[in-house]
């Protein structure tokens, strides 16, 4: 093999290295790309949960280490779920929290290289009423899966699967918390 | 996490699972880390020449044992939280 020939297969070594999702710095999900805004038109929630929830705990998720690979942090999580409960018109005043949410990160389920990536993120929602019955538990499964045409670079391709797994399983927690029937009682 | 028919569980089965689910969780928490350890390996190996693609590319990280164990973990929080709400008795 001449120089030439080298050159040229170190150049598409490193270009099935950065599609396959080898190469570049992992970065950390963003927030704003999790959040779950509601559609007109959509099933409603019940109408206690209006003005009512709010994120107590958010627990497992993981910093992104820039040498590794993209993570969901509790703080990214918990900034997202809360922007969505706003978008949804379910936030209560600071005072007035009567359907405490709190969320355990299980785990994503990641890739270590591919072109289409799904990663599925497994998430416990658990929703408590104002006398700490449970109103909702649920753990949902959630794939979503970011294809090259999303982004060249793995990294950024994993963190694209990341933010839409965890979309994804926000907007099935909200489908769930629309078929809840919380007690009357509970709304305060 | 929750499961149907757990409320009509017995204070003994409630903790005979409680305690089983402990045990299955503390053993998926050690293969999670064994699993952690050997990514770190492979990650080391990655540097290698020819090889280190295929060290990398054998990394697991499908987090298997961490949902499972922290899924454990949760149904115990579920089944304590029954067994007190039926007054068993630890």
């Amino acid at each position: 093999m001449n120089a030439r020939q080298s050159r040229t297969a170190i150049s598409a070594f490193s270009i099935m290295l950065a599609a396959s999702g080898l190469a570049g710095c992992a970065s950390a999900a963003k927030p704003e790309a999790m959040i779950v805004n509601t559609q007109p038109g959509a099933k409603p929630f019940p109408q206690s949960f209006a003005h009512a929830m709010c994120v107590r705990n958010v627990a497992g998720g993981e910093k992104t280490n820039a040498l590794w690979v993209s993570k969901v942090d509790n703080d990214g999580f918990r900034s997202a779920l809360n922007s969505s409960l706003g978008a949804a018109g379910l936030t209560a005043a600071s005072d007035g929290c009567a359907y405490p949410i709190d969320v355990n990160l299980l785990g994503l389920s990641q890739p270590a290289i591919g072109f289409d990536m799904t990663v599925t993120a497994h998430v416990n929602y658990k929703v408590y009423d104002s006398k700490a019955q449970p109103v909702l538990l649920e753990t949902i499964d959630s794939p979503f899966t970011a294809t090259v045409g999303d982004a060249f670079v793995g990294a950024e391709r994993l963190r694209l699967a990341n933010e839409g797994a965890i979309r994804t399983s926000i907007q099935s927690f909200f489908d769930k918390l629309k078929d809840a029937k919380p007690a009357v009682t509970a709304a305060q | 996490m929750s499961q149907p028919g757990d409320e009509n569980l017995s204070c003994e089965t409630l903790k005979q699972e409680i305690e089983k689910n402990t045990a299955a969780a503390e053993d998926f928490v050690k293969r999670d880390q064994r699993v952690r350890d050997g990514n770190v390996a492979k990650g080391v190996g990655g540097a290698i020449p020819a090889i280190g693609i295929l060290l990398i590319g054998s990394t697991d990280l499908s987090n298997k044992e961490q949902i499972q164990g922290r899924a454990l973990v949760d149904r115990d929080e579920r089944l304590a939280y029954l067994s007190k709400q039926k007054n068993c008795a630890n």
